[in-house]
């Protein structure tokens, strides 16, 4: 097997493990609603609308999050390890889409189970959200020495927070966007979120071409 | 026969430079032992002959070939360098099996039975988390990354560090099985030299940067020399050899001597006898050194 696929398959690995914590976290949410609902009527329709948005959110700040630490810590084992900084690039990317796109999947199922169809629109926007802000807290990684880690920390949590603010749609579209329909407003975001994406991906990739063992 | 090689090999941080024009030649089959003082160089010579950290200046190549980016020839080499038990976020929590299972996944060759036994041999409990691993168990799993690997091209950085006698025994044993089953290279880079001069077939010695000698080491313990004596005496007999490290006490006086060839002659006044790895080693970077 090459070197590629063998890197390919561990971040595979990555973004399953990291889509499994967030699904950890998540079933620790609906036990604490559940707890707090005992002894009254269960709300199965609250309980399904928060745990799921609540999903949303650990998706995207678990990913982020993960990115941080990535770029000062794992990818320097796996770089000392003989893979390629093209091959960590690419797993990088792989990684976070088969996290979040896996975590649409699944949450899409509890959609349908649940009938929270208006919940649609905020996973569409928050996946979407979700791979700039990877890539920006990728990047910042990759500066974090340079930066400092306070002022690097203090970014990632207003980052992380206005992030999955921003991705959760309904600030976007009733703050940024209150005079647009929701396709043209969901059109804008899409396409700032994709060319944010491409941008924020070339700036990783310069970032990740002189990475070093540490 | 392979070669790893740099050529004009610099390295700046800053305004600091690590390696000074360093040019050096790895052939395949063969083990060497990396000799250095703290902060000599030996680590980011190691580092960028693998392409763990990119060089300011120079190149390397195995077989001609680049190595950086490179997957046929990272393919041959495996670096297994100190683990880090902080990392910038805080203790390093990665578990001994996790960490084992990366380098799984990345070396093509990667023996898993054999890193099991090592495992054992060095009674390494894998679901103890880094942090929490002692000195001599880092340089264990370090050992253990290295030798599984079966890398044609094998490279430890003070893989003896922190390891008792008992372990330090079983490492040298280890190697040498393995080079003579295999017949694979390797590169140790240790501050114990003693122990591990018997290890090596050459030896390379870095000071300050620059490469000061990259030999057979049983050649160049064969051209080393103490030479004592009342310090007339031994100025004459050495007269027109390199000298390291004189040292008087009154009129006595000892030298260590590098001669260009084997069987040089002091003459009768002076008493003359063999240096071990590490004495060299010594004379050749203590201060006071200067080339008659």
């Amino acid at each position: 097997m090459s070197l590629a696929r063998r890197s390919d398959k561990y971040y595979v690995k990555t973004g399953l493990y990291t889509l499994g914590y967030a699904l950890l976290l998540e079933c620790l949410l609906i036990a604490e609603l559940i707890f707090f609902d005992y002894g009254n009527d269960l709300r199965m329709d609250y309980i399904a609308r928060s745990g799921i948005s609540f999903f949303f959110m650990i998706l995207i700040l678990f990913n982020a999050m993960y990115s941080l630490y990535a770029a000062n810590w794992t990818d320097s084992i796996v770089l000392s390890m003989g893979a390629r900084r093209k091959d960590i690039f690419r797993g990088q990317i792989l990684k976070t889409t088969v996290c979040l796109v896996l975590g649409a999947a699944l949450a899409l199922i509890a959609i349908y189970f649940t009938k929270q169809f208006e919940l649609i629109g905020l996973l569409i926007t928050s996946i979407i959200g979700a791979f700039p802000l990877t890539a920006l807290f990728y990047g910042i990684g990759h500066k974090i020495r340079k930066w400092g880690r306070v002022a690097v920390m203090i970014i990632a949590i207003i980052g992380g927070i206005c992030g999955a603010a921003v991705s959760a749609g309904s600030i976007l579209r009733q703050v940024f966007f209150p005079a647009f329909n929701l396709q043209i407003s969901f059109a804008i975001y899409a396409l700032v979120c994709v060319v944010a994406f491409i941008l924020l991906e070339m700036w990783v990739y310069k970032l990740s071409s002189k990475s070093m063992v540490r | 026969m392979a070669t790893l090689s740099g050529k004009n090999i610099v390295k700046k941080y800053g305004k600091d430079t690590v390696l000074k024009n360093v040019d050096i030649d790895i052939e395949t089959g063969k083990i060497y032992g990396l000799i250095g003082r703290n902060g000599a160089g030996k680590t980011t010579l190691l580092s960028i002959l693998t392409a763990q950290n990119p060089a300011t200046e120079g190149t390397v190549t195995l077989d001609g070939q680049p190595v950086w980016e490179n997957e046929e020839a990272l393919s041959h080499i495996c670096y297994s360098r100190e683990i880090p038990q902080l990392t910038l976020f805080g203790p390093n929590t990665l578990k001994v099996k996790q960490y084992l299972n990366i380098a799984k996944a990345f070396y093509k060759n990667w023996d898993q039975e054999y890193a099991d036994e090592l495992t054992k041999l060095f009674n390494i409990n894998i679901k103890k988390r880094i942090n929490k691993l002692s000195k001599g168990m880092l340089s264990a799993v370090t050992i253990i990354v290295a030798m599984a690997s079966k890398a044609d091209i094998t490279i430890l950085d003070e893989p003896v560090a922190g390891l008792d006698v008992v372990a330090r025994e079983q490492f040298y044993k280890l190697v040498i099985d393995e080079y003579a089953a295999t017949g694979r290279t390797f590169i140790i880079s240790t501050h114990i030299i003693e122990e591990a001069a018997n290890l090596f077939e050459k030896v390379i010695m870095i000071d300050d940067g620059q490469l000061v000698l990259e030999e057979n080491t049983e050649h160049l313990l064969s051209r080393a020399y103490r030479v004592s004596g009342e310090a007339e005496a031994v100025n004459s007999a050495v007269d027109g050899f390199k000298v390291y490290n004189p040292e008087s006490l009154g009129n006595h006086k000892a030298v260590t001597v590098l001669s260009n060839e084997p069987g040089a002659k002091f003459g009768e006044n002076v008493q003359v006898e063999p240096v071990q790895l590490q004495n060299l080693f010594y004379a050749m970077c203590v201060d006071g050194r200067k080339e008659a």
